[in-house]
């Protein structure tokens, strides 16, 4: 296996706000190959924001490595786009002077086709305020600044928050769009799990300070099973999350071995119900497939 | 896989007239920091075109005083004119006044509005992760700044100083006064320099408009004290003594006068002086029972000396909260 072609690589990250003792990420360590539509989730507070904070050079980690691109952030500053949760943009400049602000900032790469079918498709007028718009329409704007730098990684915090469900199925059609005609890897963090369901291929999970889980959405669901039967023990498998179901016993497992050897009901369990049940149940171990697994040197740089 | 698309591209409406290739004037990063800050720079434009517009009216209002220079009164009186209507040196303070405290706004400015907001808002972040660092995002900000204020400053002080230096030195407070130093020499200029320095360190410590704003003033201050209190030191005083100490000019600072007495205490006694020949000051000293007059003064002629100095002084300390606000960015973020 080879470890070129990492979009995001990061180990032993850790961070945390003043003098608190309370890490937000610890020892964090994942790999993001390129060419992905990342979901990157968590409790309220996991670290989601920090982390792409992180990612995009605007935080400098307290320990650990971070390279996206095969650089530091600041080196790849050109190639990477990155959406703040709180979509800032200067209220006092109209729609189309922010795009401007996107030709001016990204004089190499700026693509203002690409900018002005995200900001104005049944959007805000050019001559509009920043400051007069909706939340949603802000969050268009913002985005197109991301699509018209015509970036190779994408960090998008919170993208769809404020976004209407037709907005949102648009933006997911472009997301996917953008990394099927260019190869744009994306990272998007979200609360809500369903909202990203679908729309992505990788999945990070954060939570204690930590990827839970990282790897390809299909990898993680198929090393999932949810197993229903009479009597309350699962053998060998290891249990995530296990409560009564009727007169019975349902586990969401992790098969070590054969699942058809008990005598259980084995079902595949839906991204949800994988992502809720380690939500949880913090104390479930990790997963992190191999692609997600940062090369040994950069680990062992730290 | 179909790929839903999001639309075509509207027509006409946002083909907007400012479309980068087609634009003029300033590019880039400094575009943007002059678009972003429009109404200050308006209000900065307006404020000095008002104070030099005022100045020149006081130019005007100068040649009437100066009719009255040489007369000890006005009013009543054979021979004596009526009193000017116009309370010049009044009006000539008030003006060294707004324009020697001009940097405290400046300061203010720069920490809260230039920096703090921008960080405060994420609009700074937003200009960091478009492809520009953040130490390129300050040095745009500085110098745009510090060439706008001192564009501003330049123009305030060389008309003030026209306004000082065109009549007679009795119309308007002396030199050395706090106010017309600061306003009408090359420190204003320095000064311009310190306050958007400090505004910018504060700006990034605060890293919130308003606790900027307080810091930027409340920092700025001191070092306005400390000038004030050791300005007097920044050159060596001369040393007067006889007749000369007893004349001294009207122009100058004056530092300490006094009696040396005959068993050669320095004393604090001035009855000695203005004396109009040296047989009238040896008759005042036996009288007194003092050997000799003394008078340590900056002349008139030390004005410049003093401004380089302090200058100089200013300077330096501007590029030391300079660099240390570089510095602290550096640290912060992974510039």
């Amino acid at each position: 296996m080879t470890y070129e072609g990492a979009a995001l690589e990061a180990a032993g990250l850790d961070m945390k706000y003043g003098r608190s003792s309370n890490h937000v990420l610890r020892d964090c360590s994942f790999r993001l190959p390129t060419g992905r539509i990342c979901a990157l989730v968590g409790a309220n507070g996991a670290g989601k924001s920090t982390l792409l904070a992180l990612a995009s050079g605007l935080l400098r980690p307290a320990e650990g490595t971070i390279r996206m691109l095969g650089g530091t952030p600041a080196e790849v500053r050109e190639r990477f786009a990155y959406v703040a949760q709180s979509k800032p943009l200067f209220p006092q400049l109209t729609v189309a002077e922010t795009l401007r602000l996107g030709a001016e900032l990204n004089p190499r790469r700026w693509d203002q086709a690409a900018a002005e079918r995200i900001a104005y498709n049944d959007g805000p007028e050019p001559g509009a305020r920043i400051r007069k718009l909706s939340g949603g329409q802000r969050t268009r704007v913002a985005l197109a600044l991301a699509f018209g730098k015509r970036a190779e990684l994408l960090l998008l915090d919170e993208p769809m928050a404020d976004l209407d469900p037709l907005a949102r199925q648009r933006l997911t059609g472009a997301l996917m769009a953008e990394t099927v005609e260019h190869g744009t890897t994306i990272v998007m963090s979200s609360h809500v799990i369903a909202e990203l369901e679908g729309a992505c291929d990788y999945l990070f999970l954060l939570g204690s300070g930590r990827m839970r889980l990282a790897g390809e959405c299909d990898e993680i669901l198929a090393a999932h099973r949810r197993l229903t039967g009479m009597q309350g023990e699962f053998g060998q498998h290891t249990v995530i999350e296990e409560r009564g179901a009727g007169r019975g016993r349902t586990a969401l497992v992790r098969p070590n071995g054969d699942t058809d050897a008990g005598s259980w009901d084995v079902e595949e369990p839906s991204l949800e119900e994988v992502l809720l049940a380690h939500l949880r149940n913090p104390d479930a171990p990790d997963l992190r497939t191999r692609s997600a697994t940062p090369a040994p040197r950069l680990e062992a740089a730290v | 896989m179909t790929v839903p698309t999001i639309g075509s591209r509207r027509p006409e409406s946002a083909e907007a007239p400012d479309r980068s290739g087609a634009a003029r004037g300033p590019r880039g990063l400094l575009w943007l920091t002059l678009r972003t800050h429009r109404a200050a720079l308006w209000c900065w434009t307006i404020l000095v075109a008002a104070l030099v517009g005022w100045l020149m009216w006081l130019y005007g209002q100068g040649a009437e005083a100066d009719r009255f220079a040489g007369y000890e009164s006005c009013g009543t009186g054979p021979g004596v004119p009526e009193c000017p209507s116009f309370d010049y040196m009044g009006a000539f303070d008030i003006g060294a006044a707004v324009i020697a405290w001009t940097p405290f706004a400046v300061a203010a400015y720069a920490g809260g509005v230039l920096v703090a907001r921008d960080l405060e808002n994420g609009t700074a972040a937003l200009s960091w992760t478009q492809s520009v660092s953040p130490a390129r995002w300050l040095t745009v900000r500085l110098a745009a700044a510090s060439a706008v204020v001192l564009a501003g400053t330049l123009l305030l002080t060389t008309a003030i100083r026209w306004v000082w230096t065109s009549y007679d030195k009795s119309l308007v407070n002396p030199w050395y006064m706090s106010d017309v130093f600061h306003a009408t020499g090359v420190v204003s200029l320095a000064y311009t320099v310190l306050a958007v320095a400090v505004g910018a360190l504060a700006g990034l410590l605060a890293k919130r408009t308003l606790p900027a704003m307080g810091l930027a003033f409340g920092a700025f201050l001191p070092v306005y004290v400390a000038a004030d209190m050791y300005r007097a030191r920044l050159w060596p005083t001369t040393h007067l003594s006889g007749l000369k100490a007893s004349q001294v000019p009207d122009d100058a600072d004056q530092i300490s006068l006094g009696l040396i007495t005959d068993d050669g205490r320095r004393i604090n006694e001035l009855d000695c002086f203005d004396s109009e020949t040296s047989a009238r000051l040896e008759r005042c000293l036996d009288h007194e029972g003092g050997r000799d007059v003394f008078a340590q003064i900056h002349p008139a002629s030390h004005y410049w000396p003093i401004q380089f100095v302090e200058t100089g002084i200013v300077l330096a300390l501007a590029a030391v909260v300079i660099w240390a606000a570089f510095r602290l960015l550096r640290q912060r973020t992974a510039s």
